[in-house]
C-alpha cells in the first residue's frame, strides 16, 4: 500500500484541480465573499469525499487479489477446500489476508517440521539396521543390492563393497542362491525360510557359518523390492554340538559302571560265583561301581548347578589351612594303604577367605585324591598352604610324586571327562573332579585354578582364593 | 571249541573281569588286554580265536585296533566284536571293516555276549577248515 500508485495521483490531481475550478467559478459569479468560500469548501469536501471512497476502493481490490493468491498457493499444498482456504465470508478481508497469511506460516512450518522428522526418521533406522548383528540385504528386482547393512558386509570380501554389486554374486551357491536365481528369473519373491551355510575364505578363521534366511517382498507389484535377512546360527550348533557332546559323554561314563553292576549280577544269578569268596568279590566290584555311578551324578548336577548359576553358596570366613588339616586326616587311611605320606604345610599367618568352606573343602579333597590316585606306591603328597600378598589371595597347592601330566593334556584337565590317557592304566575316575573344581573356583569364588608338571617329577595343581572376596556368584 | 582262544580287551577292569570268567566257566582260554595297543600286541603274539574289545580305550581305540587286525593278513580273519558305551552313532567305516562282526551296546548281558562269541569262533574255525 504504501508503494507509487499512478492511478491514485492522477485521481489526487483530478479532485485539486476540480476545487480550483468550482473555486475560481464561485469567485466569478459571487466575487471574492462569504458565498464564494462555502461554495469552495463545499467543492473540497465531496473532493476529499471521493477520493478516500477511491483509495478504500483500490485497498479493498488490492487485499481481495492478494487473498487470491493466498487460496492458489494454498491450494498447491493439496487439500483445497479445506481449513486451508481462505474466504472473506464473515470475516473483514484484512482478517482474511491476515488468516491466510497464518495459515500459510503453519502449513510450511508443519511441512519443514515433517520434512526434518522424516530425515531424522530415516537416519534413526538407518542406525538401527546397522547396528543389527544379524546381516540384511535389500535388493532390487534385478538383483542389484540396495541396502546392506553392517553386518551384511561382512559377507563379502573386505574389498568389495555390497551395494550396488549383485545378489547372485553374494550368494553363489547352495539353497539360498538357487532361490535368489529362480525369483528373480520369475519376478516373484515370496517369504520363505532357508537354511544355508556361507563359506567366508578371507577370514582367518574360514569355517563356514550357519544362517537361516528370510526373504520378504516390499512392496505390492513386481517393481518392488526385496528384503532378505539373516539369522546367525552358527553359535546355536555349536551349543547344540556341545550338549550332545556332553550328553554322548555322560551317557558313555554313565553305561560303563552300569554294564559292569549288570555283569556281576547275572553272574550271580546264574550261580557262576563258584565259592563265597568270589562272591564277595562280585558284590565289593558292584559297590565300587554304584559309588562311582554316584559320584558321577553328583558331579554332574554340581556342575550343571554351577554351570546355570543357581548355586547358593554359603560364604563365610573360612580357614584354608583347616580345611587342608581336615582333608589331609580324612585321606590319612587311603594314603596309607597305597604306601603314601601326605602332610599339609601351612604358612603360619592368617589363611581365611570369605568362601563357601564345603565347596571349597570339595575343591581340595579332589585334588588330594587325585594325587593318591596317580602316584605311584611309596610317593609323596604335600598340601601347602600361603598367602600371595600381591594377588591378596590364599593360595592351595597339592603337589606329588607321581607320573607327571604331558603338556597338551595339561591344557586340557580342567575340561568336562577328560581323562590323562597314561593315567587311565592307573585308576578309575568320573572325568568331571577337576572340572567341578575349576567351576567351584573360578565361578562361585571367583578365584583362579591351574596346573604345573614336569613329567616323570610329579604335579602341582594349585588354586587361590580372593582374601577379601565379597562377591560370589550366587542366584 | 574248548581249546578257542578269546582276547578280551578293556580298560574298564571290572568289565574285563565279568567277560573274562563268564567265558573261563564256558572252557574258553582268556588272555586280557587293558588298550588298544596292547591287544593289538597279544593278537600278534597270541593269535587269539576271537576279539572282544571296547571301543574307547587309550592309546588305541577298539575301533583303531580293529583297523589294525584288517590289514594285516595273519589277523584279518579273526572276529572281532566292538562293545560300545557310546550307543548308536557307530562310524560307518568302522562299522564297515570285515573283520568287525559285530557290535553290542554296554550295558550287556555275558550271557548274550557269550552266545555271539561263540557263533564267531564257530564260523571262524568252520571257514579256517574250508580253506
Amino acid at each position: 500500500m504504501t508503494r507509487f500508485e499512478p492511478r491514485l495521483m492522477i485521481m489526487c490531481i483530478g479532485t485539486a484541480v476540480t476545487c480550483s475550478l468550482g473555486g475560481a467559478l464561485s469567485i466569478a459569479v459571487f466575487g471574492i465573499d462569504l458565498r464564494a468560500l462555502l461554495v469552495v469548501a463545499l467543492v473540497a469536501a465531496i473532493s476529499a469525499g471521493g477520493l478516500n471512497l477511491m483509495v478504500r476502493v483500490r485497498d479493498r481490490h488490492v487485499r481481495r487479489q492478494l487473498a487470491d493468491r493466498l487460496d492458489d498457493a494454498m491450494r498447491r499444498f493439496g487439500d483445497e477446500g479445506d481449513a486451508g482456504t481462505v474466504t472473506s465470508c464473515g470475516k473483514g478481508e484484512f482478517n482474511a489476508v491476515f488468516d491466510g497469511i497464518r495459515l500459510l506460516h503453519a502449513r510450511l512450518r508443519e511441512e519443514s517440521v515433517a520434512r526434518q522428522v522424516g530425515t531424522s526418521r530415516s537416519e534413526e533406522v538407518l542406525s538401527v539396521l546397522h547396528s543389527l548383528t544379524d546381516p540384511v540385504f535389500v535388493f532390487d528386482r534385478f538383483g542389484t543390492i540396495r541396502l546392506a547393512n553392517t553386518a551384511a558386509a561382512e559377507l563379502v570380501p573386505p574389498s568389495a563393497c555390497p551395494e550396488g554389486s549383485d545378489i547372485r554374486d553374494v550368494f553363489r551357491e547352495g539353497p539360498l542362491a538357487e532361490q535368489i536365481g529362480s525369483d528373480l528369473a520369475e519376478g516373484t519373491f515370496e517369504a520363505r525360510a532357508i537354511e544355508f551355510e556361507h563359506e567366508r575364505p578371507w577370514m582367518t578363521t574360514a569355517e563356514a557359518r550357519v544362517y537361516d534366511a528370510r526373504t520378504l517382498h516390499l512392496g505390492e507389484d513386481r517393481a518392488g523390492s526385496c528384503l532378505l535377512a539373516l539369522r546367525d546360527l552358527t553359535r546355536e550348533r555349536q551349543i547344540s554340538r556341545m550338549k550332545s557332546d556332553f550328553v554322548s559323554k555322560a551317557s558313555h561314563e554313565l553305561r560303563t559302571p552300569l554294564a559292569s553292576i549288570r555283569g556281576y549280577l547275572e553272574m550271580l544269578v546264574d550261580g557262576e560265583a563258584e565259592d563265597e569268596e568270589a562272591r564277595m568279590q562280585f558284590l565289593a566290584s558292584m559297590l565300587d561301581d554304584t559309588e562311582r555311578l554316584s559320584s558321577l551324578v553328583e558331579n554332574m548336577l554340581n556342575i550343571s548347578r554351577i554351570e546355570a548359576g543357581i548355586v547358593r553358596p554359603r560364604l563365610e570366613r573360612s580357614d584354608l589351612g583347616e580345611i587342608s588339616d581336615r582333608v589331609a586326616q580324612m585321606l590319612l587311611p587311603v594314603a596309607s594303604e597305597k604306601d603314601i605320606s601326605i602332610s599339609v604345610a601351612a604358612a603360619p599367618v592368617d589363611l581365611h577367605v570369605e568362601g563357601d568352606p564345603t565347596m571349597l573343602q570339595e575343591v581340595v579333597l579332589n585334588l588330594a585324591t587325585n594325587a593318591i590316585k596317580y602316584t605311584p606306591s611309596g610317593g609323596r603328597v604335600t598340601i601347602s598352604v600361603d598367602t600371595d600378598p600381591l594377588e591378596r589371595s590364599v593360595l592351595v597347592a597339592v603337589s606329588d610324586t607321581g607320573l607327571g601330566i604331558p603338556l597338551e593334556a595339561r591344557e586340557r584337565v580342567f575340561e568336562k571327562f577328560f581323562r590323562v590317557p597314561s593315567y587311565e592304566r592307573m585308576a578309575q575316575g568320573t572325568g568331571l573332579g577337576l572340572n567341578l573344581c575349576r567351576n567351584i573356583v573360578e565361578s562361585v569364588h571367583r578365584g583362579r585354578i591351574g596346573v604345573d608338571s614336569t613329567m616323570g617329577e610329579g604335579s602341582r595343581f594349585w588354586f587361590s582364593i580372593p582374601m577379601g572376596f565379597a562377591g560370589a556368584r550366587a542366584a | 571249541m574248548s581249546c578257542a582262544r578269546v582276547l578280551v580287551a578293556d580298560d574298564e577292569t571290572h568289565i574285563v573281569q565279568v567277560l573274562s570268567l563268564k567265558f573261563r566257566n564256558a572252557g574258553l582260554e582268556v588272555i586280557e588286554a587293558s588298550d588298544g595297543e596292547e591287544a593289538l600286541d597279544l593278537a600278534r603274539r597270541m593269535a587269539p580265536d576271537a576279539i572282544v574289545t571296547d571301543l574307547q580305550m587309550p592309546f588305541m581305540t577298539g575301533s583303531e585296533l580293529a583297523s589294525a587286525l584288517a590289514s594285516d593278513p595273519e589277523l584279518a580273519s579273526i572276529p572281532v566284536m566292538i562293545l560300545t558305551a557310546r550307543g548308536w552313532g557307530l562310524d560307518e567305516t568302522i562299522a564297515s571293516l570285515p573283520n568287525i562282526r559285530s557290535v553290542e551296546s554296554k550295558p550287556f548281558s555275558p550271557r548274550a555276549i557269550l552266545s555271539i562269541v561263540n557263533g564267531m569262533i564257530a564260523d571262524s574255525q568252520g571257514r579256517k577248515k574250508a580253506a
